[in-house]
């Protein structure tokens, strides 16, 4: 686990800083959904891929 | 108990806080993402969109949004895929379900977690928890919504990633 830990820290310093970037307003800033339109649900159709069957054409 | 991302505490907390900074940008942005269910629901991932420098996909679903917040916090630290185990390709709410663990009790619930409804596997709607009892949910071209966790019904779970 500290070789993670070391992995993941040079990972993060390769990377640019988020920090420096403004963040958006706190979630207190936004209204309240008075309700919520319908969910239209969710799609699995590209969930995982599916392994397709061998040896089934003869 | 190890965490599900196998970040240290430090890191999964700025996780949580990009995370966090994606889903508010996206409520922010609400009348500019519209919902869809076609392959354009991955652009944020695919295009590598970063809430951190203020870019965000204008479509997406539910489970995609969702996962390209939790993409922003963990990505970051390098951390494969442990939403949908799909290599941050593809995904909805049955892997969501299959990955993860569960926080069973509500005052647990940290930003960042993801809450999941629907009457069984495979789930049919997943928001992500932003704290004080609310969730940003992307479910229809209304785009992101500030709610109420409990706005549905049909609350299966609440499922921890980082």
């Amino acid at each position: 686990m500290a070789k993670l830990n070391i992995d993941l820290a040079e990972i993060v310093d390769k990377q640019l800083d988020p920090d420096a970037v403004h963040e958006p307003a706190p979630l207190a800033a936004f209204p309240t959904a008075a309700s919520s339109p319908p969910d239209e649900g969710d799609s699995g159709t590209d969930a995982v891929p599916v392994p397709v069957p061998e040896g089934d054409d003869a | 108990m190890s965490s599900v991302s196998g970040l240290s505490a430090a890191h999964r907390i700025k996780a949580r806080d990009l995370t966090m900074q994606a889903a508010l940008l996206g409520l922010k942005n609400t009348q500019s993402i519209y919902y869809t269910q076609t392959g354009r629901r991955w652009d944020g991932i695919n295009k590598n969109l970063k809430a951190w420098q203020g870019e965000f996909p204008h479509y997406a679903d539910c489970s995609s949004f969702a996962t390209w917040c939790l993409w922003n916090g963990l990505d970051h630290f390098g951390v494969r895929d442990v939403v949908n185990g799909a290599a941050w390709k593809a995904g909805y709410t049955g892997t969501m379900l299959n990955h993860g663990k569960v926080v069973t009790k509500q005052s647990n619930w940290m930003r960042g977690d993801l809450i999941l409804y629907g009457n069984g596997f495979p789930g049919h709607h997943v928001a992500v928890y932003c704290g004080d009892g609310f969730v940003i949910s992307h479910g229809s071209n209304a785009g992101p919504l500030k709610i109420r966790w409990n706005y549905r019904s049909d609350f299966m779970c609440c499922r921890r990633y980082i």
